[in-house]
């Protein structure tokens, strides 16, 4: 039998080839969702989860809320370190050459992030720098900057002089020693500089960050941050990192449910389809399967080609999917570890995609099937 | 042939209905097929059976073969009841005893000849090569070892038909049914395919019933009956 599904597989290559792609799309869509989904569903209970804590505006994530905060964040009890951020977009030379400023306290900055490697020296030129820059690996390469060059800097936020180009020194580059490769496009300003600097805002932040004294109390402790702000105004959202990443897309929409939805439409058409040609495909061949009858093959047998096809298509294509989606995965891990730290496949990912190769390999074969055991013999073999 | 083992043991009834009756419904009307036919068949006969389309002539093929079940009557082939047998026992006893060949000659066009020639064998319990010994013998008997690897579609119509009675032939059933078999060939390919039906009759005491509308097939057989509404004859209807 296997022989027969193995040629049947094989025949109208043009057609199998475009059955096969429209299969290795939906199955690399799907591991691309999954992946997004694992994302933003780890677990908060990790340790790289919850050792630190974001705090943002509660109506508006990325809203202002006053510096002044940061004192009283720093008495809750289980909080071993504060900072806080100012952001603002930034380019160079073209404003395709984007990338993100964000101004922080030096002091606090390494205390709350102690991954952040920056050579003594250059540590030592940006603290006395009042203008001065950090910048990653990458942002140095891209734009080939050197240590102690002045660079403009364009944004959208006015200066106190009504200029929009701010000007820092690069004083150095700062590397992520939790990522062996990051791909971040970062650079980091004395948020002094941008608060005294800016024509607006003054005395705000977008985001404190919270170093944890221990990693378990990242539930109480975010609770008695927001407990803090519940009569301010604004009142904050406090949760850890990748919690905060999730909300971000939350503030989209149901993420989980956006993509629940997408993988049901993409799976509900690729069922059609292949549903749709199989069944073509089985009218086409009713002679054949009623020859197959006629030389004495069970309806069993005949069922077995056309399920064994279907599943072979759907295997085949669904497996070439979920590795081209593992490779993509793999290549954009970098680009979007700050979003979703465990953008990856996982092995129940891998697993679930197997379970529903065959399972719509099983259902997009149940129409021919049918047709095929409605067929009379006589009728299909033509009569004389 | 080695592999293809024939029996020889001939003027025995082979085939034998009585009293068959075939209604089919169209619609609102029901149809008489076939009208209380009775029919023996000796063993090693070959058969033409004649009559014009809608004559019942396929549908007596289709009951002989067990593609179809009589309304009412018996069919008794080699001296089992097919009529009683259910659809799946029907599958094993066609596989075991009856060897089809089509006008259309049904070969599978993904397969080689010898694959084709092999699928009934697939029925079998025989290991792989044994299976394609078997195939390959039933392939030099029709003349076709050469072609053996070949696709339907490199081969010519004639080539075609005897890979059809190869595949007939090679589980060595008991009864040869042929519909139409030089239907859709010239004359000269038909003539072959007749001759090797002729042979398998003569010199491997095949049992051969061949429907056909062509009087210079029918010639070629034994003996001819003559199918009218339903109805066997001696002689065609005037």
């Amino acid at each position: 039998m296997f022989t027969l599904i193995w040629m049947n597989f094989k025949r109208n290559k043009g057609r199998k080839f475009l059955t096969l792609l429209s299969v290795v799309i939906a199955f690399l869509l799907f591991g691309l969702l999954m992946a997004v989904r694992h994302g933003l569903t780890f677990s908060e209970n990790s340790e790289a989860g919850t050792r630190r804590l974001l705090t943002m505006n509660k109506v508006v994530l990325a809203a202002p809320m006053p510096v002044a905060y940061a004192e009283r964040i720093a008495q809750v009890p289980g909080v071993k370190a504060v900072t806080y951020f100012g952001a603002m977009a930034g380019a160079y030379q073209n404003p395709s050459n984007n990338f993100l400023v964000v101004s922080a306290p030096a002091q606090s900055l390494f205390q709350v992030y102690p991954e952040f490697y920056v050579p003594t020296a250059e540590r030592q030129s940006w603290l006395k720098d009042r203008t001065g820059a950090l910048v990653t690996p990458k942002l140095m390469r891209q734009f080939g900057w050197k240590i102690g060059e002045s660079v403009p800097i364009l944004t959208k936020l006015k200066q106190k002089d009504g200029s929009t180009s701010w000007t820092v020194t690069i004083d150095g580059v700062v590397t992520n020693r939790s990522e062996s490769n990051s791909g971040a496009q970062q650079m980091f300003i004395h948020y002094q500089y941008f608060d005294e600097t800016r024509a607006a805002g003054e005395g705000t932040v977008n985001q404190f960050a919270e170093l944890l004294d221990n990693p378990d109390q990242a539930g109480p402790v975010s609770q008695a941050i927001d407990t803090l702000f519940t009569n301010a105004s604004p009142q904050t959202r406090t949760g850890p990192e990748q919690a905060v990443a999730r909300n971000i897309f939350a503030q989209v929409g149901n993420i989980g449910a956006i993509i629940t939805d997408v993988a049901i439409a993409v799976f509900f058409s690729m069922l059609l389809i292949i549903g749709a040609i199989l069944l073509h495909s089985a009218r086409e061949r009713l002679s054949e399967f009623a020859l197959l009858k006629a030389l004495g093959f069970g309806s069993r047998t005949v069922t077995g080609v056309v399920l064994g096809e279907s599943l072979l298509t759907c295997l085949v294509g669904g497996i070439t999917g979920m590795v081209f989606a593992w490779l993509l995965v793999a290549a954009l891990r970098q680009t979007v570890t700050q979003v979703l730290p465990s953008f990856e496949i996982t092995a129940l990912s891998i697993a679930g995609s197997i379970v529903l190769m065959a399972l719509f390999g099983v259902v997009a074969s149940l129409l021919p099937i049918v047709q095929l055991g409605r067929m009379s013999v006589r009728d299909a073999l033509g009569s004389a | 042939m080695s592999a293809v083992t024939i029996e020889n043991t001939r003027n025995q009834p082979l085939v034998n209905l009585r009293g068959v009756t075939k209604l089919y419904k169209r619609g609102a009307e029901t149809v008489e097929v076939l009208k209380r036919l009775d029919l023996a068949v000796p063993r090693g006969d070959f058969l033409a059976l004649m009559g014009p389309s809608g004559s019942g002539k396929t549908t007596l093929m289709n009951i002989l073969g067990g593609l179809d079940k009589p309304t009412s009557g018996e069919v008794i082939i080699d001296g089992q009841p097919i009529h009683t047998l259910s659809d799946s026992a029907l599958s094993g006893w066609r596989a075991r005893h009856v060897g089809f060949v089509f006008q259309l000659y049904h070969l599978l066009p993904v397969l080689s000849a010898e694959q084709n020639v092999a699928l009934p064998l697939m029925l079998t319990h025989l290991s792989g090569p044994e299976r394609k010994k078997r195939a390959m013998a039933a392939l030099t008997l029709v003349g076709l070892e050469d072609r053996a690897k070949h696709k339907p579609a490199e081969l010519s119509g004639g080539q075609e038909q005897r890979v059809g009675i190869a595949r007939a032939i090679v589980t060595d059933p008991t009864i040869l049914l042929c519909d139409e078999p030089t239907g859709d060939l010239d004359r000269k390919a038909g003539d072959e395919i007749l001759e090797l039906l002729r042979l398998l009759n003569k010199e491997h005491g095949k049992t051969i019933i061949m429907v056909t509308h062509d009087p210079h097939a029918a010639a070629k057989a034994e003996r001819t009956l003559f199918m009218n509404k339903g109805v066997l004859g001696q002689e065609p209807e005037a």
